[in-house]
């Protein structure tokens, strides 16, 4: 991304509240400790309290402190978006560029693939998938959502590389002899970091909405305290039905929050790296 | 024409991929699944049913997994897919019919709805962009197409049908009644409501984003500049210029979207008890029963793939330069 | 001969949050009943700009910011867009480049004719417009079974020529032609403009040709005006200019294509780049790419155009007003 390009960013309102949205998340994720009240696993409260000073969200039917749990679960859950986020852009990076670069039949071949993974309903493949999977952990859902995550990613970057290949510089840099790693790495892939930017934001957002279904439907790890699986517990204890409205507003309203700054960033990135889409 | 054929052999690809995939998953994953399953049944079920079960999944016979493949697709072709374990002794498909009217009700009408309401609003939002209304759309669609399925069912079902009772609190219709047939339709159009609006407000930000952007492309294109040169009708290059050309796009990137709107209304079907695809999904992930996860990934997966290649054959209708070939 | 459009210190350009690109800077022409007016220079020296502003099609983020466009004695800026469309392609219609997107490619040929002529007729005539889409046709030289193609089947000559046929179904009294045969390869475009010219003898309506390739202008036009960084800095009748440039930016367009009479001479292109149209500077927009720019007189004022000749007309320190004489 070029000086202009960052300059552009700034002045994108949907950017830079988008940001702005997604550090004060990464704030309370860092700081969960100190902005956290209690650990979110001490039951020594009294159950189902109505929210009030000392709970400001009240207590779970164990007698947990829910804005405790809140905040320490930023902490995984943005994990979760950030590092599905990486190893989805990764796959896709990697499979949409080789794709695109050498054509022929790694290209068919790579794009059958890629074709097979994007028409595949994802959801229904992950539950399944973590159906299988007997480990109870956090690790088995991210990849699990990035095996059915990358697709998209994969398709868009191949024609990027397709069309980028076709211009002058490219070709310069191909007749000139010079190693097709060194190509893709420092003549392309620096013209296609928008594209991957607004993708990797794609993905993260793709990834905590799975991750809260996931969570919601019991797969993985309950215990790990994300956004999602406290959704998971206050539905499973009827939180609703017994009053404790909080419980499942707050978790489920902050999923929706993050997940519009990423759609936000990602938005706007391909706004900035568009024109067309910017007038 | 060509086109066609090309995307019925995608469509039949697909289908052999994702039938293998499903089978070849539980073989993969460690601590082999279909052992812990047969565990967790053993005492519940008949030993004959154990025996048929275990058959299915070729754990008494020590067979090569490649003549446990060819076994596979014997099943499915002479549709003995097996019984299922929490509906026991009910086929899979037997539960699997039951459920799939619903779910295709359901992913089909909401669909339909959100791709016209969020391609409507689309458009609007590239015309009149730069207005407050344009402006405030896209923010709002990055919003709703950000919140979970089953948070905001939950929600709905909470504020709508238990707090003002307008609604249901579940299911598919009044089973305790005893109705006419109109009234029938009418309990089930009642209770569809609240999933389908669900379904709706979640789905619709995706085809606005999308169609928007289409948009925005399209209205850079020479032949939007050359037709408002030729005086033509605001409503005419509206329409008949830049959304008829932007619409394209969308039926490419349909299986995507589809994709979603499937997974998001199985989640809202487990909230709303809907008795479709995805409450016995729930049901049978809960209670480990494979033999009905399976089949119910199966039917899914052949769905898409067909409303897939429906949404091609829509585009090739659409589009008139694919008939020469190409994509 | 009377003129038929007026442009009068036409200022236009683009306000974009970024930075304000001053693309059309205090631009004056005019143009007689009949006269073809070729416009020539590099690309990005404002004369597309020129193009859209005269017909009013420039959008946001562009900006007419000053000037007058007195068509037949009216001032176009001052239309509402409902009087504007009214007067579309009537009065005056617009050629594009047809190598980009300039038709619909969703829709028949037919279906592109037939709303051009339903805009400005009050009744639906098939009958009319069907003859008339065929007449327009042949006098292109297209067989008229053309009319059930898409775009995508025709050659690129061929988009132009429909472009064209286009451009006089409503026999307007002046065609603006922006860059009509770019793109095409040299024997295309020949046949073209052979065309235009006999068209134009037939059916006697103005041209204004812009284009980047000056040596297109010179056989067929009346007139040329050469644009530099958002100004004209020449205008002359066509054998004038070509016979005796005065403006050294003109002369190094002349030496950039070979002489279509006497010796061939080596060809070079204009050493440097035209100016950021960004920046507003004070002297000679050419000075820096100038061989005869003089330091301390033309980098501290921009010189005005001036007739030195009868109708020729130069914007340049090297030239007083009214003398024949070179420095």
């Amino acid at each position: 991304m070029s000086l202009n390009n960052i300059k552009l960013f700034i002045k994108n309102k949907k950017a830079l509240f988008g940001a702005v949205i997604l550090l004060l998340l990464l704030l309370v994720a860092i700081f969960a400790p100190l902005i956290a009240p209690y650990s979110p696993h001490q039951v020594d409260f009294a159950p189902s309290l109505p929210p009030s000073s000392t709970h400001l969200l009240g207590t779970t039917s164990l007698g947990q402190d829910i804005f405790s749990q809140v905040i320490w679960g930023t902490r995984l859950t943005l994990l979760v978006g950030f590092v599905t986020g990486v190893i989805t852009s990764i796959i896709a990076i990697m499979v949409g560029l080789i794709a695109g670069y050498f054509g022929g039949w790694i290209d068919d071949l790579l794009s059958m693939i890629t074709n097979v993974f994007l028409v595949i309903p994802g959801l229904p493949l992950m539950i399944i998938l973590a159906a299988y999977i007997t480990v109870k952990s956090v690790v088995p859902i991210i990849f699990v959502i990035s095996v059915t995550g990358w697709a998209w990613g994969a398709r868009v970057l191949r024609s990027q590389m397709i069309t980028l290949k076709s211009r002058d510089f490219v070709k310069a840099a191909h007749v000139v002899g010079e190693h097709p790693l060194r190509i893709i790495l420092f003549d392309i892939f620096p013209n296609m970091l928008g594209l991957i930017v607004a993708n990797f934001f794609g993905a993260a957002l793709y990834a905590v909405l799975s991750e809260a279904g996931l969570a919601f439907l019991g797969l993985g790890n309950v215990n790990a305290i994300t956004w999602g699986t406290i959704l998971y517990w206050a539905q499973n204890n009827q939180a609703l039905l017994l009053g404790q409205w909080q419980w499942m507003a707050v978790p489920g309203m902050l999923i929706a929050i993050l997940g519009t700054s990423f759609a936000l960033l990602n938005f706007a990135v391909d706004e900035i790296s568009n024109p067309k889409l910017r007038r | 024409m060509r086109y066609l054929l090309r995307r019925l052999g995608f469509l039949l690809f697909t289908g052999w991929a994702a039938l293998s995939i499903n089978f070849i998953l539980p073989h993969l994953m460690p601590g082999d699944p279909a052992q812990v399953m047969i565990a967790k049944f053993q005492g519940r079920l008949n030993p004959q049913a154990l025996k048929a079960l275990s058959d299915a999944f070729g754990l008494t016979a020590d067979k090569s997994l490649f003549v446990k493949y060819l076994e596979y697709w014997q099943r499915i072709f002479s549709g003995d897919l097996g019984f299922s374990l929490t509906y026991y002794p009910a086929k899979v498909t037997e539960v699997l019919a039951d459920a799939i009217p619903w779910t295709i009700g359901l992913v089909g009408l909401g669909t339909i709805i959100a791709f016209t309401l969020g391609t409507l609003l689309g458009i609007i939002s590239a015309w009149k962009r730069n207005s407050p209304l344009a402006d405030i759309l896209v923010p709002t669609a990055l919003f709703f197409n950000s919140i979970p399925y089953f948070w905001l069912s939950l929600l709905m079902l909470y504020l709508l049908a238990y707090q003002l009772e307008w609604f249901p609190l579940g299911g598919g219709f009044d089973v305790f009644a005893i109705m006419g047939i109109w009234d029938k339709v009418g309990s089930i159009v009642y209770h569809a409501i609240l999933p389908l609006t669900t379904i709706v407000i979640t789905a619709m930000g995706g085809w606005l984003l999308t169609m928007r952007n289409n948009m925005m492309s399209v209205l850079a294109d020479d032949y939007i500049i050359f037709a408002r040169a030729k005086g033509l009708s605001d409503r005419r290059i509206k329409y008949k210029y830049a959304a008829r050309n932007a619409i394209l796009p969308s039926f490419t990137g349909f299986s995507m979207a589809l994709g979603f709107v499937i997974g998001g209304s199985l989640l809202t079907e487990v909230v709303f008890s809907y008795p479709g695809l995805g409450y016995i999904l729930y049901q049978s992930v809960i209670s480990l029963d494979y033999p009905l996860m399976q089949a119910i990934f199966l039917f899914i997966s052949l769905a898409v793939l067909l409303a897939n290649f429906m949404a091609d054959f829509i585009y090739a209708i659409l589009d008139p330069r694919v008939k020469e070939g190409g994509e | 001969m009377s003129s038929l459009l007026e442009i009068k210190n036409l200022v236009a350009g683009y306000q974009t949050t970024e930075q304000e690109i001053y693309a059309v800077r205090d631009v004056s022409l005019e143009l007689n009943k009949g006269e073809f007016l070729g416009i020539a220079g590099e690309s990005g020296c404002g004369k597309s700009t020129l193009a859209y502003a005269i017909t009013g099609l420039l959008e946001h983020p562009g900006k007419i910011t000053g000037g007058q466009v007195l068509l037949q004695g009216e001032d176009l800026i001052k239309k509402t867009p409902a009087e504007l469309r009214q007067m579309r392609w009537q009065d005056f219609s617009l050629v594009m480049q047809a190598s980009m997107n300039v038709l619909n490619p969703v829709m028949p040929i037919r279906e592109q004719f037939y709303d051009t002529m339903a805009v400005h007729h009050p009744k639906d005539d098939a009958r009319y417009f069907e003859e008339r889409a065929q007449e327009l046709l042949e006098l292109v030289n297209i067989s008229p079974k053309y009319l059930e193609a898409y775009p995508h089947q025709l050659s690129g000559g061929m988009k132009q020529r429909v472009v064209i046929a286009l451009a006089l179904a409503l026999q307007p009294s002046l065609v603006i032609m922006d860059e009509p045969v770019t793109a095409l390869d040299v024997v295309v475009q020949r046949g073209i403009l052979q065309q235009i010219d006999q068209l134009r003898q037939k059916l006697d309506f103005s041209i204004i040709f812009i284009t980047h390739d000056l040596s297109l202008l010179v056989e067929i036009a009346d007139t040329i005006a050469i644009m530099y960084a958002g100004q004209v800095v020449e205008k002359a009748k066509a054998i004038e200019l070509y016979q005796n440039p005065f403006h050294p930016y003109t002369e190094a367009l002349m030496q950039s294509f070979p002489p279509l009479l006497g010796q061939r001479k080596r060809r070079h292109g204009i050493a440097g780049h035209p100016p950021n149209l960004a920046i507003v500077r004070p002297g000679c927009p050419f000075f820096e790419r100038c061989p005869k720019g003089m330091a301390g007189i033309c980098d501290v004022k921009n010189p005005e155009l001036k007739e030195v000749d009868s109708e020729h007309y130069v914007a340049c320190q090297l030239y007083p007003e009214g003398s024949e004489n070179t420095v």
